[in-house]
């Protein structure tokens, strides 16, 4: 039973976690978060098309380093891209605001009303950019970072136990949830409900509700029970607590972090024109020539 | 022992969950002594107010609920009013039935750490506190597994030795073999043997369970409550059980077999071995037989037959309808061979004769969780003849539900194929098929959705469209078939017990042709697993064909006519369209039993006819 759905979570899910060697997966979890914050703080403060592209294929060769194969990246990302594509069309026509004075590119099919803005398109690309970025580095870190792993050593930053706990036992429930919303699925299918699609706005609200108060009481149900068997074994009684599972730092994780800072600060200063270095061309400006 | 001290102690005992007095108490007049070192057997209806007097124990009760306590309940002779929380909760352990719901956190070692680390036991002592639980309880070689890479059984104890790691006084165990199938049952119970047993712990163990056969041999003391929850029968299982046994039986506990063929036997003849105590376990009970003379041993067979492999329900339905045949219960042709044989030999030809009878039939069937490449069913080909009764059992794991699921239609098979009365299910409309199929799930709350009893079992007629044919009068009978209840009641209110029987009124509306049941009798009490059983036996009597995943092995024997049985990977181990999987196999008690008789009959006779 155990090993059926153990395999399975790591198939399924977008952001489980798959075993590995690299470099990557033997590091602490919080350097990586960190690495994650400052990616994210670097990635909100650009500007330039081409910087992002740049940092795209960074992260993309990360993924590649951690043993993601790029099939399976891209099987990851297939969803995104879609999403993000449509946004693009999106955000270039919506963005185009009409009054500016804003240098029109080209008129889509020579129609008049159809321009193709410069900035809308620069925002559109940014927007792009940014979404990716963020979510393969994600990707890169779930896969690579056991939840478990996670869960103790955020435990050692102080943080009230009782947080790291309720992270714990959600990440425990994940499969249960999973599991019991599909038997009431079944249920209901069982007795004829939802063979046909639901076609009424009634039918998708019953559909929705029922599996929704069925589920939440034998999940209710559930957590009930775990929490009389947390209180049984004492938890909660003190302010602190052992931990007899310490995630350290080692050797590896200090230089990461290390390497992560400098490289932080530098493009910090580089960003905030601290440096004689010329910036990189946003590709907004790119085409004003 | 008797020289021990009194561990627990309830006096008086009464509670109302409620902040209204005048409410109906959960329990109430709760009295009973409990030395250190015995086992105490609790059982009792659903609802009765076992888990409030486990509360009562282990301090959630008076720290953590709200409500009305009387009397009191001393702990090594001091009320638990005198203790604080954590004392309790330290002293008193308590398993319950779902080992995942009680798993915190990732591997086996962090689970046994989880109550020392929040006690802030020193690390030292921690491992040293491990690795002496795990010897004891043999799980050295899973202490760095992940807990869901476990079997139920060892899940279990695994949860058995995060608690008594804290070095408790009473542990409470809650149905601890409900979810798990035959191996790890075996397993978890060899280890509460051992526990038992050891001086080192010398625990006060109390056991919540109604299917006795296992654990009476290692019990001291049973209580059995009330539907009121007050005590309906108390005493030690020597005294309950050789002087007390027809109270014993009509409490809502499932008498062990070896008991009740014994006392039957004890109250037909009138010899001398009167005298002789009940036995409780089976080596006890295969030593008596040997002082039995010829007589008496094909009257115990006869018993034997009559309590154990023939359902009781059969004389009332012979009242009701006299024309039910019995040639499928093979049991009942087992002594006179010849019969058997031609019986056999008719049947074969019949299966032969009657292919058409078949109500569902697989092929090659298998079945892949997408996008894994994880067989759950690897070819099973079986054949079911309408008016099957089946049971269909295999390791946790192994694909039971799978199977049932891919049967009602509601997966689709990877390969293979599924017939029905000959025809493609894939070529029948889906709405035909799952007219025909009722599917009972595990737990009786996922399949209640509506808010009135009589929404929920209009359900499925609502979806069919069929609401037009169910008239009232019908609907009241299927309403009393969930007791005397008001149409109206919100179904979450009733008892767990009301809604396993509140699924079968809302499958039985619209009369299925198969019924297919998952683990259906999983936290059931013993009245209701008695009713659910006697309802779907006549049905099956009226021809419905039914298909039953359980491990409860002793209702199978007593009730199914064959069996299914599923290796763990998902292939079909074994499947004999005679109905013959117990006598094949040897491997419960009653059969074993049948054996040694018709052994020493055969012996006595030859011997008889030496002299």
């Amino acid at each position: 039973m155990g090993k059926k759905n153990n395999y399975l979570d790591n198939k399924k899910y977008l952001f489980a976690y798959f075993p590995g060697n690299s470099l990557f997966h033997k590091l602490n979890p919080l350097s990586k978060f960190l690495f994650l914050v400052f990616l994210t703080i670097i990635t909100l403060l650009i500007n330039s098309i081409l910087f992002f592209a740049s940092i795209f294929l960074i992260v993309f060769l990360l993924a590649l380093l951690c043993g993601i194969s790029l099939k399976n990246l891209f099987r990851k990302l297939k969803f995104i891209f879609t999403i993000l594509i449509i946004s693009v069309i999106l955000n270039i026509f919506f963005n185009a605001i009409p009054n500016e004075q804003e240098i029109v590119l080209f008129y889509l099919f020579n129609l008049e009303f159809l321009p193709i803005r410069k900035l809308a398109v620069y925002f559109a690309l940014k927007a792009f950019f940014m979404v990716l970025i963020l979510y393969t580095s994600t990707i890169i870190y779930t896969n690579t970072t056991n939840m478990k792993d996670f869960v103790y050593s955020i435990m050692r930053l102080k943080i009230p136990y009782r947080y790291c706990y309720a992270l714990m036992v959600g990440i425990r429930y994940i499969p249960i949830i999973e599991k019991e919303v599909k038997t009431v699925s079944l249920a209901q299918k069982a007795r004829g409900f939802g063979l046909e699609k639901a076609n009424t706005v009634k039918k998708v609200y019953n559909l929705i509700f029922e599996r929704l108060i069925a589920t939440l009481v034998s999940i209710l149900r559930k957590a009930n029970n775990t929490a009389i068997s947390m209180e049984n074994r004492c938890f909660g009684i003190y302010k602190t607590r052992t931990n007899l599972t310490k995630i350290n730092f080692k050797a590896l994780d200090i230089l990461f972090i290390f390497l992560c800072v400098i490289t932080f600060v530098g493009l910090l200063l580089y960003l905030f024109h601290l440096t004689p270095l010329p910036q990189f061309p946003s590709l907004y400006y790119l085409y004003s020539s | 022992m008797s020289n021990n001290k009194i561990v627990l102690s309830f006096k008086d005992f009464s509670f109302i969950y409620s902040t209204d007095k005048k409410k109906r108490p959960s329990v109430s007049d709760i009295t009973f002594n409990l030395k250190e070192g015995e086992t105490l057997i609790l059982a009792g209806p659903s609802g009765s107010g076992k888990s409030t007097i486990c509360y009562a124990m282990n301090g959630i009760i008076p720290w953590r609920l709200k409500g009305f306590m009387k009397g009191d309940v001393e702990i090594f002779e001091k009320s638990v009013w005198n203790y604080n929380f954590m004392e309790l909760s330290k002293m008193v352990g308590l398993v319950s039935q779902n080992p995942l719901d009680q798993l915190i956190t990732f591997t086996v070692r962090d689970e046994i750490a989880f109550g020392l680390e929040n006690l802030k036991y020193s690390e030292e002592e921690i491992e040293k506190r491990i690795n002496s639980i795990a010897k004891f309880m043999e799980i050295e070689h899973l202490l760095e597994r992940n807990v869901d890479q476990l079997s139920g059984g060892q899940q279990q104890i695994t949860i058995l030795s995060s608690f008594l790691a804290m070095s408790p006084k009473i542990l409470i165990l809650d149905e601890p073999i409900a979810y798990l199938d035959q191996h790890s049952e075996s397993l978890l119970l060899d280890r509460l043997k051992k526990l038992k047993e050891s001086k080192e712990f010398n625990l006060t163990l109390i056991i919540i369970e109604h299917r006795l056969s296992r654990i009476i041999d290692f019990a001291d003391k049973i209580i059995v409550l009330d539907d009121n929850g007050k005590i309906f029968l108390n005493g030690s299982i020597s005294d309950v059980i050789n002087n007390d046994f027809i109270k014993f039986k009509s409490s809502n506990v499932r008498v062990p077999w070896i008991c009740n063929v014994f006392y039957n036997l004890k109250s037909y003849s009138k010899s001398d071995f009167k005298d002789f105590l009940i036995p409780t376990n089976f080596q006890h009970l295969i030593k008596l037989i040997d002082d039995l003379n010829y007589n008496e041993l094909q009257t115990l067979n006869e018993i034997l037959i009559d309590t154990e492999i023939k359902p009781n329900i059969l004389q009332k339905l012979e009242n009701f309808e006299k024309k039910i045949e019995f040639e499928e219960l093979y049991i009942e042709t087992l002594n006179k061979e010849e019969k058997f044989i031609e019986n056999l030999s008719s049947s074969m030809k019949k299966y032969q004769n009657n292919e058409k009878d078949f109500i569902l039939e697989t092929i090659d069937l298998s079945f892949e969780y997408p996008n894994t490449g994880i067989k759950a069913i690897k070819n099973l080909s079986i054949k079911i003849e309408k008016g099957d009764f089946i049971g269909l059992i295999g390791p946790n794991g192994a694909g039971k539900t799978t199977f049932l699921y891919l049967l009602a239609n509601l997966y689709e098979p990877t390969s293979g194929e599924i017939l029905y009365k000959g025809q493609k299910l894939k070529e029948l409309k889906s709405y035909d098929y799952t007219k025909k199929v009722g599917f009972i799930f595990q737990n009786p709350e996922n399949m209640i959705f509506k808010s009135s009893i009589k929404e929920e079992i209009l359900y499925g007629p609502k979806n069919f469209g069929m609401l037009k044919e169910i008239d009232d009068n019908y609907l009241t009978r299927l309403i009393n078939l969930i007791g005397k209840e008001d149409r109206e009641k919100n179904p979450y209110n009733l008892s767990w017990g009301q809604k396993r029987r509140l699924n079968l009124s809302s499958i039985f509306v619209y009369n299925p042709e198969i019924i297919l049941l998952d683990e259906p009798f999983i936290g059931q009490d013993q009245k209701t697993i008695d009713s659910l059983i006697e309802t779907l036996f006549i049905e099956n009597k009226r021809g419905k064909t039914i298909i039953i995943s359980s491990h409860d092995y002793h209702l199978l024997l007593k009730y199914t006519k064959k069996i299914v049985e599923i290796n763990q990977d998902g292939t079909l181990k074994d499947y004999d369209l005679n109905g013959n999987y117990f006598l094949k196999h040897k491997n419960l008690g009653p059969i074993i039993l049948l054996d040694k008789i018709k052994e020493k009959l055969n012996n006595r006779r030859l011997n008889g006819q030496k002299k």
